[in-house]
């Protein structure tokens, strides 16, 4: 079965590259001229493959997204070494349980509709997480610290920097075992890493579409790389009073450490394949040039699906940077990592199945009010709904295809039936709180449990590989998120939302 | 040879108890041990002795385990004290010899390194204690070596529970180094008179 997968991810990346290569001039002299009619050629392209699809599609039909988003929620907590052997076989029976029938029934329509969120959403995405993976998996950071609140605090600050350029998967890998090194010798330390997992592998990564899957693909469907800045202001109040309680919380911990087994006094810190911070530029500069050239180098034909040319460009920059570090890296940095292609095969084999499954929830959730999800388009009314409505969900389901769900509902709300080229530069304009709070919601309510987002179970079991003693599913919930979290998620709400 | 030990119940303010065992201790010159039973872990107080508390709305109740031979020599002289407000005869309300201690533990490790340190903790206990209804699970996974993201499993776990069991005053100090261990569980030692 993996094989099988191997071998049709392979397929879809040929497919998705190779015309690039034979039609890239020809799209650019044809997208020179063309660029502006292109926006308004996608209404074409969709009206032509079953733009009603959404109307006409029973709720039902997404039930394998809610099985796949329940799998990936559950199988972890109650067979955990079952999901790890079978994870890819589950994901394919999803996907093919929604796939037969739709292609059965849609024959045509189906058929692009699969190759559409293939081509546009999901292998951009692998790409960009592939690459960040691989870069930031290249750089190791040395060396032993104190283990002192102010210390802990400043790694924590640092990640959460971080995370929005290398997103929260390469920032928790980048500094979760510097911060296990600095606290080995301490007893109190379970704090320290709930507290990376809120800030580092969640809400650190904020600020732009590199931070967290989510707000890539907002990205992907023509959000600006830095209209996520507009989330700043609640960021800098999420992570203020986070920082304050851990310190707090730190400090009173720390006097009662016994310091006799503190290991290093003034320890330092150095970084080995420093190189990598160039490579990131790099992707930070592809993707910043596919959002600027969007619509202006024209676009390819791939199967019968129109993918921008500069996106193509931006993933070919994306797969260089990638190689140049595995090429340029040294085989004992990543060994220092414990760097292994294993996370990012879930990834690539998990989303194949979620990105399937997703086409009916969003072509219903995009017909608004003429869809089976009217009821959830009409009763998410106001910012603060949208705020707590994905942020619950992201709490418990993957948070990428949530707040894909969501940033549907509200194209559906307020632009149903108009084409998503066309719906999405009105909503970052005249809906920004709408907007604002979905990506907030998606990006900082996967902290409150341990299934919100990938990073947050990868830093767990580090954390327990090193002989910490994390907390249960539900102790991380009723010791750390509800009492700490919630109370600055109503806070936020009563500030911005 | 194993030193007796009783459980005493004292009734009186916690500092005038602590003080006059220690006070006695010093002035006889020789070495007793004596632990608070909840400063050292030991089930202490009966259902009926903490209603009885929070009924009198009283925090006089102090559960002490001690040698008998302190013990002995406390008693006797009590009995020749004259009644004060502080301490007196009337200030033991019960005594008990205690035949032997025992307390549950479990643990949980990802770790192979912490699973070696678990395991020689239990395999080299302290003289006349035993290890009881013990069940270590040790599971190798080597497929699940690595970082997980979507799917975790642990490459190594070992889990267990068990029952140690022997005199009070080893069971106390052994208590102690398995709570330090932050692996490990303990629950609260249960005395058999």
């Amino acid at each position: 079965m993996k094989r099988v997968l191997v071998i049709f991810l392979a397929l879809m990346a040929v497919m998705y590259l190779a015309p690039m290569a034979v039609s890239i001039g020809l799209a650019a002299n044809h997208g020179i001229a063309s660029a502006d009619a292109h926006a308004a050629g996608a209404p074409e392209e969709a009206a032509a493959h079953g733009s009603n699809l959404g109307s006409e599609l029973p709720l039902w039909t997404a039930l394998p997204f809610a099985g796949i988003l329940l799998s990936i929620a559950l199988f972890p907590l109650v067979a955990p070494h079952f999901w790890h052997h079978h994870f890819p076989k589950v994901s394919a029976a999803w996907a093919l349980a929604f796939a037969v029938p739709f292609l059965f029934v849609y024959r045509g329509d189906a058929m692009y509709e699969i190759l559409h969120i293939y081509i546009v959403d999901y292998i951009p995405f692998i790409i960009l997480l592939w690459s960040l993976f691989v870069i930031s998996g290249g750089i190791y950071v040395k060396g032993t610290l104190k283990g002192s609140p102010a210390v802990n605090a400043l790694i924590i600050l640092i990640g959460t920097a971080l995370a929005s350029w290398i997103g929260t998967t390469g920032a928790s890998m980048l500094l979760i075992r510097p911060l296990i090194r600095s606290n080995a010798w301490r007893k109190h330390k379970v704090h320290t890493i709930v507290f990376f997992i809120f800030l580092v592998s969640n809400i650190g990564g904020t600020l732009t579409p590199l931070g967290d899957p989510p707000l890539f693909l907002g990205f992907l469907h023509g959000v600006p790389f830095f209209w996520t800045f507009k989330i700043l202001p609640e960021m800098l109040v999420a992570v203020g009073i986070l920082m304050a309680v851990y310190f707090a919380m730190d400090s009173f911990f720390y006097k009662k450490e016994d310091k006799s087994g503190m290991t290093t006094e003034n320890g330092t810190i150095s970084i080995e394949g420093g190189i990598n911070f160039l490579l990131l530029a790099g992707v930070i500069g592809g993707v910043l040039f596919s959002g600027i050239y969007q619509t202006k180098l024209g676009h390819v034909n791939i199967l019968g699906v129109h993918q921008n040319t500069a996106n193509l460009i931006k993933d070919a920059i994306l797969v260089v940077m990638a190689f140049l570090s595995l090429w340029m890296t040294k085989k004992a940095v990543r060994a220092a990592n414990e760097f292994s292609w294993f996370p990012i095969k879930e990834v690539a084999y998990l989303f194949a199945g979620i990105f399937m499954t997703i086409i009916p929830a969003l072509a219903i959730l995009k017909a608004g009010e003429q869809g089976a999800l009217a009821w959830l388009v009409k009763a998410v009314e106001t910012p603060a709904h949208y705020f707590w409505a994905t942020g619950a969900l992201s709490s418990f389901l993957d948070n990428a295809p949530t707040y894909l769900t969501f940033f549907n509902s509200q194209l559906g709300k307020f632009y149903a039936g108009m084409p998503e080229a066309v719906a999405v530069p009105k909503l970052i304009v005249d809906q920004i709180p709408y907007l604002a709070a979905v990506s907030a919601g998606a990006v900082f309510m996967g902290a409150n449990t341990y299934i919100g987002n990938a990073p947050n179970f990868m830093v767990k079991s580090i954390a327990e590989e090193s002989g910490i003693p994390m907390p249960s599913f539900f102790g991380y919930m009723f010791k750390y998120s509800i009492p700490i979290l919630i109370p600055i998620f109503i806070i936020l709400t009563l500030l911005f939302f | 040879m194993t030193k007796q030990y009783s459980e005493v119940v004292f009734e009186g303010p916690y500092s005038n108890i602590r003080g006059f065992i220690d006070g006695f201790i010093a002035g006889s010159g020789k070495e007793f041990a004596y632990f608070f039973s909840d400063n050292a872990g030991v089930k202490a107080e009966t259902m009926s002795e903490v209603l009885k508390e929070w009924i009198s709305l009283s925090n006089k109740i102090h559960h002490v385990v001690m040698e008998s031979d302190l013990l002995d020599k406390i008693k006797k002289s009590l009995e020749k004290s004259v009644d004060s407000d502080s301490l007196n005869k009337a200030s033991i309300k019960s005594a008990k010899a205690i035949k032997s201690a025992s307390f549950r533990f479990k643990f949980n490790t990802y770790g192979r390194k912490y699973g070696d340190d678990i395991k020689k903790l239990l395999e080299k206990l302290p003289g006349g204690l035993s290890l009881k209804e013990y069940a270590p699970v040790e599971k190798v996974d080597k497929d699940a070596r690595g970082v997980e993201l979507y799917s975790p499993a642990h490459e190594y776990s070992f889990e267990g529970t068990g029952v140690i069991a022997g005199p009070v005053d080893e069971a106390i100090a052994f208590r102690k180094v398995l709570d330090d261990h932050p692996l490990v569980d303990v629950a609260v030692i249960n005395l058999e008179f």
